[in-house]
């Protein structure tokens, strides 16, 4: 493939959504936040959402503030981001999920593990199917998606980029 | 949340005191002039900043600090790790180049540069404003500046959305080594802060 580095990229903060198609490169760096990427191979469109807590009452101020921000507000805004935008249903979206690692010794909730069961409840109650995940770990790990092919490389730090 | 400008211009308030304090600790420490200065403090909101953050390709060293007493703050101290094995070089009184990769050294560098700041800042609330607050030893990360930052975030404030980012120097000799540091209150810690701020 070639660098990517003159094409568009998109990069997503904490709390964040953003949506694309090809050739636009989304990205983001994650440590116990979990980051969902959702792709349609037949439109080759995709989004991604940088999830930072689990779990917010849907109707709290705070949820709708920063619905990317909380897992069971978040999932369903990127859904309707992607189904609205592209005029696609959610079953044409295949998931790949990161993150979720535990990156601080004394912070004792493991944060990223409650990021990663929540966003996967989502993902299974919108009937899309996990086709990656890369999540745990003590490292951060930056996670680019192309949208030309819906490939998300993932790049935990310290060590090798693997293709996923 | 308690009036925010005023909660903002408290914690400017003691980051800058503390800053000045830690210098001179910092100066003696390594036995030549240094200053550290606040360049810049800022609100941001958590979305846009980690945005920009995420965009740097900076891996940095992190130090996270637990203040906790009368008040509870939250405490993150980063550089660039280039920048770690320089401050290493510096503290060690070794020649500037001598630490080629991150090391424990330079992570040991970080540790007590976040241990000094964030004493001074404990010291700051004690001796200027009968506060009482004591500094738990500093957790040290090696990592993505986005990794780092976003951790803080979770850690210190989930519920919030907006964060007040303070950008600093430090100016030793003919090395400028730019840092970031963040000071965020816990719960009822931004009550004080207001009363500080009230009776300035």
């Amino acid at each position: 493939m070639n660098s990517y580095q003159d094409i568009n990229k998109i990069t997503v903060g904490v709390a964040d959504i953003k949506i694309g198609q090809s050739p636009q490169v989304i990205e983001t760096t994650l440590g116990s936040c979990v980051a969902v990427c959702l792709y349609a191979a037949a439109r080759q469109v995709g989004g991604m959402v940088h999830i930072m807590m689990p779990y917010a009452d849907e109707n709290s101020s705070k949820a709708q503030g920063k619905k990317a921000k909380y897992a069971n507000t978040a999932v369903p805004e990127l859904v309707r981001q992607l189904t609205s935008h592209f005029g696609i249903d959610s079953h044409h979206f295949v998931a790949k999920i990161f993150g979720g690692g535990r990156i601080l010794k004394d912070f004792t909730l493991n944060i990223g593990e409650l990021n990663e069961t929540a966003a996967r409840e989502q993902l299974k109650n919108f009937g899309i199917k996990i086709v990656a995940s890369k999540t745990g770990g003590n490292k951060g790990c930056r996670v680019t998606l192309f949208l030309e092919t819906g490939m998300v490389v993932c790049q935990r730090f310290g060590g090798p980029s693997e293709e996923m | 949340m308690l009036n925010e400008p005023k909660i903002n211009r408290a914690i400017k308030l003691v980051a800058k005191i503390s800053i000045d304090k830690a210098s001179q600790v910092f100066s003696k420490l390594i036995k030549t002039g240094a200053r550290i200065e606040m360049e810049d403090a800022f609100l941001a909101d958590i979305t846009s900043i980690t945005e920009r953050v995420n965009r740097e390709n900076t891996n940095v060293v992190g130090a996270f600090v637990d203040l906790t007493g009368e008040v509870n703050f939250k405490f993150l101290f980063h550089v660039p790790i280039q920048d770690s094995m320089l401050l290493a070089d510096l503290m060690l009184r070794r020649e500037v180049g001598t630490t080629k990769e991150f090391d424990v050294y330079a992570a040991s560098a970080v540790q007590e540069i976040g241990n000094i700041l964030a004493s001074a800042i404990s010291g700051v609330f004690s001796s200027d404003f009968s506060i009482d607050l004591h500094p738990t030893p500093p957790e040290v990360v090696n990592d993505y500046v986005g990794t780092v930052f976003q951790e803080f975030l979770v850690s210190a404030a989930p519920e919030r959305n907006d964060i007040l980012i303070m950008e600093s120097c430090f100016h030793v000799i003919k090395n400028d080594i730019r840092c970031h540091m963040y000071l965020l209150p816990l719960g009822e810690s931004e009550k004080v802060l207001s009363y500080i701020i009230n009776t300035m």
